[in-house]
């Protein structure tokens, strides 16, 4: 009997899975599923700071101004059609007609206004106001037209405006901010549908979107952001047709994806660096970090291309400054320190260390892909020249900001840095090399001086050489050693026309299926 | 019995309390939600602020008063990242967990009692053996790594199951295996031991002399008596069940509590990895006091008092 028992019970099982077969994977043409690696907390664009919740606000609403990838990502028209400063502390947008939200009400100047008033209210909570307290008042001129009112010259406001998602004013006070956050009305391509926290996220085309936009009319009825957290599931999921697009694919699991008969890889570079700095101004410690000539034998110690080539399988590009070909101001005139270790080791001797010395070196989870590779190896190179790095991990990224600002990272720090999604050189060295700044390591007035140029200037050509001067400064003091402009890795169904984006944005409002 | 429940009960509130004061230091020791609730490049007064608006800035026992407090009305605070009652968000979840332990269970038992009895019965044959080393290398196997490799032949090699996901049974099928093959081996040989411990006792020899049939004398007689120490291994497994539901969980991007409880602590969102906790602790208690009623149900000698 209990023979029986089990024969019927494997039979069911065989049969059962037969039923199932053919029944899943199929990807409809009406359909792109995107694969998420952990939840969306909230649909409210003001209420967090995650990069995937702002993928789906990218497609729930829209913003005054938008990085086009057909314009290299530089601010552009959104539902602002124009902009312009009037003086140094009043821009004057002109705002988009005709356009309207999911449920009919009309985005006007007051809907701006509302919206950035919302967000600096303390009362919000928001923890994007950051991005906003430039702003000491919004003036309503017209229907369509505002000024922003600012307390100082910011020449950097059009950056900041592409991340003004605006909100219906009407519908908002109307239902509140909780039930806004789960049932989001916005202008965008694609209007909300269904959100399961945990499991899916469903939107659909908007058939009434606003011609002109630069995103283009939807051309795919539904996408579904699906959370799955494991990167091997996602994989598996990507390979059996599950899902049809994924982020963050490791290096290690490319050919894995090249090699399927159903999954490309789309990569580009994105905003962020990763870069070694280098305690140089003795603010945490006094170290051999102090002197130049050993910060210049560090650079010349690593390998960085043969690193680049063997651990990110290629999918990374190197610059020389630290600052980012996709950065304004960018100096591509300047070449890296090639790998020269003999030189490496005169000049410590140079420096009066013939037989190296020890210095700590930290590491800190998340943001730089394959970090733990990347560290061995640079610690390997380090030692080949006699430099003993002795190793720190930081696990919690909280802890190692707060650490960084209070001057207490001594020695080398694999430091990573995404310039807050602005596409200018002041995002990253301000931040990271201004004197003053908490988590500046570098103390050099010259260039204090030069980024203050960048930063009031006005005029581009003016800022353009401030910066050239400024990267050239830094790469001759080696203040700090950049290793590489991250690449985004995405998985991506071979059927999709659909491509990475370099703002780590996903575009999948602008997807379509090939034929 | 009434009153040996209400004790019980007693004591879970106070293991809760404990539990309670222990993950709220823990979490707290381990890190700060602010800078992950900003963005890493985000400005240090921008984050006193949000400190500030979110209570964060109080005293950690201030903090853990206010906490208390609202737990008496059953209100672990709002989610600090998905900003909802931290309470609504594990209920959410609970069925989905609830689902994918039952269903790991009755996979486990389908797996390890018939083994657990055949294993007995044919005691040192191949059979045996055969089982003896599926149960081992059944327990020495790391959950995440069969879930893996059942996805990668099921779903990817031969496509006949979704990956993962919930929704439809087929969505459940490798999970609930996954998870029920973590509590099978324990199972299986506790069966095993126990039955044979049974079938050479007095009363199994008597019942075969009065001329029973073998498969009554099996099932009514043995099976009935071993599954008493079976009931009571599987609610202390309870826990390392829902420990494994954790992994299950993340693997399948199965939506439940273990994912919920995994993001939160991650996230240092204390007040919902508050919840997570509690109300897997509670769960705990409660199976546990399940069990042991259940156990004196089954077996007349056990008294409550």
């Amino acid at each position: 009997m209990k023979r029986r028992l089990l024969c019927v019970g494997l039979l069911a099982l065989t049969v059962a899975c037969g039923l199932a077969f053919g029944t899943g994977a199929h990807a409809a043409k009406d359909r792109v599923v995107v694969a998420f690696g952990s939840n969306i907390a909230t649909l409210d664009p003001h209420m967090h700071s995650s990069r995937l919740a702002h993928i789906a606000d990218y497609h729930l609403y829209d913003t005054l101004l938008y990085r086009s990838p057909k314009d290299n990502y530089k601010p552009g028209p959104g539902l602002a059609t124009s902009w312009k400063s009037l003086n140094p502390t009043t821009w004057e947008l002109k705002l988009r007609q005709g356009v309207k939200f999911h449920n009919g009400e009309p985005f006007n100047a007051e809907a701006v206004k509302f919206t950035i008033d919302r967000v600096l209210d303390p009362a919000t909570k928001s923890v994007t106001r950051g991005n906003f307290t430039w702003i000491k008042e919004v003036k309503v001129v017209d229907e369509n037209t505002v000024q922003l009112i600012t307390a100082k010259p910011f020449p950097a406001a059009p950056e900041f405006l592409t991340l003004a998602y605006i909100v219906p004013p009407k519908y908002l006070k109307s239902i509140g901010n909780d039930e806004f956050s789960r049932k989001p009305v916005g202008t965008g391509p694609y209007k909300y549908v269904e959100w399961k926290k945990a499991e899916h996220l469903i939107v659909e085309a908007n058939p009434d979107y606003w011609k002109d936009s630069p995103k283009g009319m939807p051309k795919i009825k539904t996408i579904i952001f699906r959370t799955i957290p494991e990167t091997t599931t996602q994989i598996a999921e990507l390979l059996s047709g599950g899902v049809d697009i994924i982020r963050n694919v490791p290096p290690d699991q490319i050919g894995v994806i090249k090699d399927s008969a159903g999954a490309r890889i789309s990569a580009t570079k994105i905003l962020r660096v990763n870069s070694l700095m280098l305690d140089s101004a003795g603010r945490a410690s006094t170290t051999p970090l102090t002197n130049q000539k050993v910060r210049e034998a560090i650079a010349y110690a690593i390998n960085v291309d043969e690193m680049l080539k063997t651990i990110l399988s290629g999918y990374a590009e190197r610059t020389a400054t630290g600052v980012n070909p996709l950065h304004f101001g960018f100096d591509p005139s300047i070449k890296p320190y090639p790998f020269d270790p003999e030189r490496a080791k005169k000049l410590l001797a140079e420096a009066g260390y013939p037989n190296g010395f020890e210095i700590l070196f930290s590491t800190y989870s998340g943001s730089i892909t394959s970090v733990d590779q990347m560290a061995d190896a640079i610690t390997g190179y380090l030692a080949k020249v006699g430099i003993k790095a002795k190793r720190r991990h930081i696990e919690d990224v909280g802890l190692w900001t707060k650490m960084g600002q209070e001057g207490k990272m001594e020695g080398i720090q694999y430091y990573s840095w995404g310039s807050n999604s602005i596409f200018d050189a002041d995002a990253i060295l301000y931040a990271l090399n201004y004197s003053k700044e908490p988590l500046s390591y570098t103390k050099d007035p010259a260039l204090d001086q030069l980024l203050d140029e960048g930063r009031t200037s006005i005029d581009p050509k003016q800022r353009q050489e401030a910066y050239a001067k400024a990267q050239k400064l830094m790469h001759e003091k080696a203040y700090w050693i950049p290793i590489n402009v991250q690449y985004t890795i995405e998985g991506v169904n071979k059927k999709l026309n659909y491509e990475a984006g370099s703002d780590e944005m996903m575009r999948v409002y602008g997807a379509s299926w090939k034929d | 019995m009434s009153t040996y429940i209400l004790k019980r009960l007693g004591e879970a509130v106070l293991v809760c309390f404990g539990i309670s004061l222990i993950t709220f230091l823990l979490l707290h020791v381990a890190g700060d939600p602010v800078q992950l609730l900003l963005s890493i490049e985000a400005k240090a007064e921008d984050a006193a602020i949000l400190r500030k608006s979110l209570g964060l800035d109080q005293p950690l026992f201030v903090q853990y008063g206010i906490f208390l407090k609202g737990l008496l009305r059953l209100d672990f605070g709002n989610s600090l990242f998905i900003r909802e009652p931290a309470l609504n968000l594990v209920m959410e979840r609970f069925p989905a967990t609830v689902q994918l332990t039952a269903a790991g269970m009755v996979i486990a038992l389908v797996i390890a009692i018939p083994l657990g009895v055949v294993a007995a019965i044919r005691r040192y044959s191949i059979l045996d053996n055969l089982c003896t080393a599926l149960a081992v290398s059944g327990q020495a196997m790391p959950i995440f790594w069969l879930g893996l490799m059942l996805i990668i032949f099921f779903a990817v090699q031969v496509r006949w199951l979704p990956a993962s996901g919930r929704g439809t049974v087929w969505h459940l099928l490798m999970p609930a295996f996954t998870l029920g093959a973590s509590l099978a081996p324990i199972t299986m040989r506790m069966t095993r031991s126990k039955m044979l411990d049974i079938l050479s006792a007095d009363y199994i020899r008597t019942a075969r002399a009065k001329g029973l049939r073998e498969q009554i004398v099996l099932f009514r007689h043995a099976l009935r008596n071993a599954s008493i120490p079976i009931v009571t291994i599987l609610g202390l497994q309870f826990g390392r069940l829902l420990g494994g539901a954790i992994v299950t969980e993340a693997v399948f991007a199965w939506p439940g509590l273990g994912t919920l409880a995994l993001s939160a602590i991650r996230n240092f969102d204390y007040p919902l990895a508050q919840a997570c906790i509690l109300s897997m602790a509670f769960i705990i208690v409660i199976v546990n006091l399940g069990v042991d009623v259940l156990v004196g149900w089954l077996d007349p000698r056990v008294r409550f008092d």
